[in-house]
């Protein structure tokens, strides 16, 4: 199942007015073509710690999970929002306009980005994760149902391609495009849409990767499946601020 | 360090007197020998040469200092114009950090976070580090001269930090000043006096080790009242006998107050003593002492911290603004242009607007400014943004634990300038305590890498 048919039963499924169909619509036409950040993206299922396929329905909601993709070493914040995630055109760090195709699954609410920020390259590790999610608005960026990096204080909108509300960050976290097959509930990531910083991050943690995820294994792409889990069960510290 | 000359100047005249005699000595040898013997120059140095660089690739900006201002600057020129051709000059071998020192005075961190390499800086954003210091201008003709050589440019930018006012600290002979600051460095202008201190309380065994706050706009607010905490954590944990006194002209901390009091009183009352509302009008080298008006305050060692200044280099340019108490640049507050000359700028702590003199307000209004120059050279203009003082303290050593503040700033016609978009979290944590050192690793990136 690809994601435009996903999206085409969302609408379906969801039923919402056909004004906000219509908006979605436009939004989807008027886009320019997605930014694929990444030669022949790996294609990794979503996996609870026991093994068994993620089901998308049973993410939570206002879920802050992670997995990693596309690398081994390379985090992802998993967000289920309250409302559907209508795909947008946003910029990239060129000032480059790209399409986020928006959220998948049950109404449109699951989306995915890279949980490296896009300002100084802050992380989510095993021992902290430093960008999250929460549906309350925090004390230092004074937003609620937004993604956090509590070191700058830079705000992303999940909802809305993690385009920047505040802070040092000129533009948004990567995407992580992902599938969802409605017949088995499963989900999929399958690309990076937008700036990735894959790069910049390997050479500002070589010492810190190699030594939680091994002396190569951390650069090499992810394969089959991929655990997903809430950032709270896989980081000491989940930072809230 | 300001005013280092008269009694080492009296020593100087006598010099001059023998240097004089000596030389009309050598001006008869000339004669004698004349022809024989080419003339020797009477004053000879590299402000006569060109420095060693390549003939520039671009317009060619000079940015003077590297600290949390100018390398930002350095990096976000050549990335907003990559046509620049950028050279930094910085005097120091290495950069240390002052942001984060207070946590390796304290032992929460290990010194190798503070340090960085301008070399690896300049490699990695395409920029030239040249190692000297400027020491004339000729802005008419554009020509910089260093301690290096000299350079032709088409912009200048001038973030050269600041310098001490002893005599704020009523110490107002010159030889005193000096022996004030080599005995009591301040450790807020790195690394030698950090280093000194950091020995200081290694060898401290008991008694008082006295810190200060100073009056005026001195670079980071928060700064003497976490050195403070950290000191006091430090002390318990190695079962020091000792105690910090922090003397503050202030009836209260400066910033953060509350989060601070706090911690004060929940967790360093045996090792803190903080006295308000106090000036320091004199200090006793050889009796370890201070005088304030409420009488004497003896210590077993100490770090004193007067008043700041925009660095002296501002003011032999003549670029000060004379009714700056401080002697910060005069400047456009909006462009950061010098009156009159477009080509000239001053930012960082330098600057005379009432900004937070600290590292991230730096970092974020030279992204700011490195825009504007970018766009000048392009005929452009871009409007004037807030810089952003995002600023944690670490007000607990053992547990690791922070307090931060997060602003920026407005300007209001008949009132001046303000803090707006106020975010404080004055209860402190382990989180924010990780996100403090967080913080500084961030803006070491993208400084250095």
């Amino acid at each position: 199942m690809t994601r435009e048919t996903d999206r085409r039963g969302f609408m379906k499924l969801c039923g919402k007015t056909a004004v906000a169909a219509a908006v979605a619509g436009a939004a989807v036409r008027s886009a320019t073509a997605p930014a694929f950040a990444l030669d022949n993206p790996p294609r990794a299922r979503l996996v609870t710690a026991d093994g068994k396929p993620l089901m998308a329905s049973r993410l939570p909601m206002h879920a802050n999970w992670i997995f990693h993709y596309p690398y081994e070493s390379t985090p992802v914040l998993l967000i289920r929002v309250e409302d559907p995630a209508p795909a947008m055109d946003v910029e990239d760090r060129d000032g480059k306009a790209y399409t986020w195709p928006g959220g998948v699954g049950p109404g449109g609410s699951i989306v995915a980005y890279a949980a490296i920020c896009a300002h100084a390259l802050s992380y989510d590790s095993k021992e902290t994760s430093f960008l999250n999610y929460r549906r309350k608005r925090n004390e230092m960026s004074g937003h609620g149902r937004v993604i956090t990096c509590c070191a700058h204080a830079s705000v992303y909108d999940p909802a809305a391609g993690a385009r920047v509300l505040a802070g040092p960050a000129k533009f948004p976290l990567a995407a992580v495009l992902l599938e969802h097959d409605e017949k088995t509930d499963e989900l999929f990531a399958t690309g990076i849409a937008g700036s990735e910083l894959y790069k910049e991050f390997f050479k500002a943690y070589r010492k810190d990767l190699r030594k939680e995820f091994g002396r190569s294994k951390y650069r090499k792409r992810v394969e089959g499946d991929v655990t997903a889990m809430p950032v709270s069960g896989y980081s000491e510290d989940a930072i809230e601020c | 360090m300001t005013k280092n000359t008269g009694k080492t100047g009296l020593g100087r005249r006598d010099f001059l007197k023998g240097a004089a005699l000596a030389s009309a000595g050598a001006g008869a040898g000339l004669t004698v020998a004349a022809g024989a013997t080419p003339a020797l120059a009477a004053v000879a140095g590299p402000l006569s040469r060109a420095a060693d660089l390549p003939k520039p690739s671009g317009q060619r900006v000079i940015v003077v200092g590297g600290g949390w201002s100018g390398l930002t600057m350095s990096k976000y020129l050549k990335k907003n114009n990559p046509k620049f051709d950028v050279v930094m000059i910085e005097p120091n071998s290495t950069f240390f950090s002052c942001p984060l020192s207070n946590l390796w005075l304290g032992d929460v961190v290990d010194l190798d976070l503070l340090l960085h390499s301008y070399t690896d800086a300049a490699k990695n954003n395409g920029y030239t580090w040249l190692q000297g210091m400027l020491v004339q201008l000729d802005r008419e003709k554009r020509r910089a001269f260093t301690t290096a050589g000299y350079i032709d440019y088409d912009y200048i930018v001038l973030s050269p930090g600041i310098d001490y006012n002893y005599a704020s600290l009523g110490v107002k002979d010159p030889a005193e000043a000096i022996r004030v600051a080599q005995s009591y460095p301040a450790g807020f202008k790195p690394g030698s006096e950090h280093l000194s201190i950091k020995a200081k309380l290694d060898d401290f065994e008991e008694g008082v080790f006295l810190l200060n706050v100073p009056t005026g706009n001195y670079r980071c607010l928060p700064g003497p009242y976490e050195r403070a905490c950290l000191i006091a954590s430090y002390f318990k944990r190695e079962g020091i006998k000792g105690k910090v006194v922090l003397l503050d002209p202030n009836e209260k901390p400066t910033i953060k107050a509350d989060g601070f009091l706090a911690a004060f009183k929940e967790l360093h009352k045996d090792h803190l003593e903080y006295r308000t509302a106090v000036n320091i009008t004199g200090v006793d080298v050889d009796k370890k002492k201070v005088v304030t008006e409420f009488g004497e305050v003896e210590f077993a060692d100490a770090a004193l911290y007067p008043r700041v200044r925009a660095a002296r280099i501002i003011q032999d340019l003549g670029l000060a603004d004379p009714k700056s108490p401080q002697m910060e640049g005069k400047i456009d507050n909006f462009k950061y242009t010098v009156p009159g000359d477009d080509h000239t700028y001053i930012a960082g702590d330098a600057r005379p607007m009432p900004f937070s003199k600290s590292g991230n307000t730096a970092n974020t209004e030279a992204h700011i400014v490195s825009k504007m120059i970018a766009a000048r050279a392009q005929g452009k203009d871009v409007p004037w943004e807030s810089p952003n003082t995002i600023c944690y303290s670490m007000v607990d050593g053992e547990g690791k634990q922070s307090i931060m503040v997060d602003a920026k700033y407005k300007f209001t016609k008949g009132k001046g300038w303000g803090f707006t978009d106020v975010k404080l979290i004055e209860k402190r944590s382990k989180q924010l305590g990780k996100a403090n050192i967080e913080w500084g690793k961030g803006l070491y990136r993208d400084m250095f890498s």
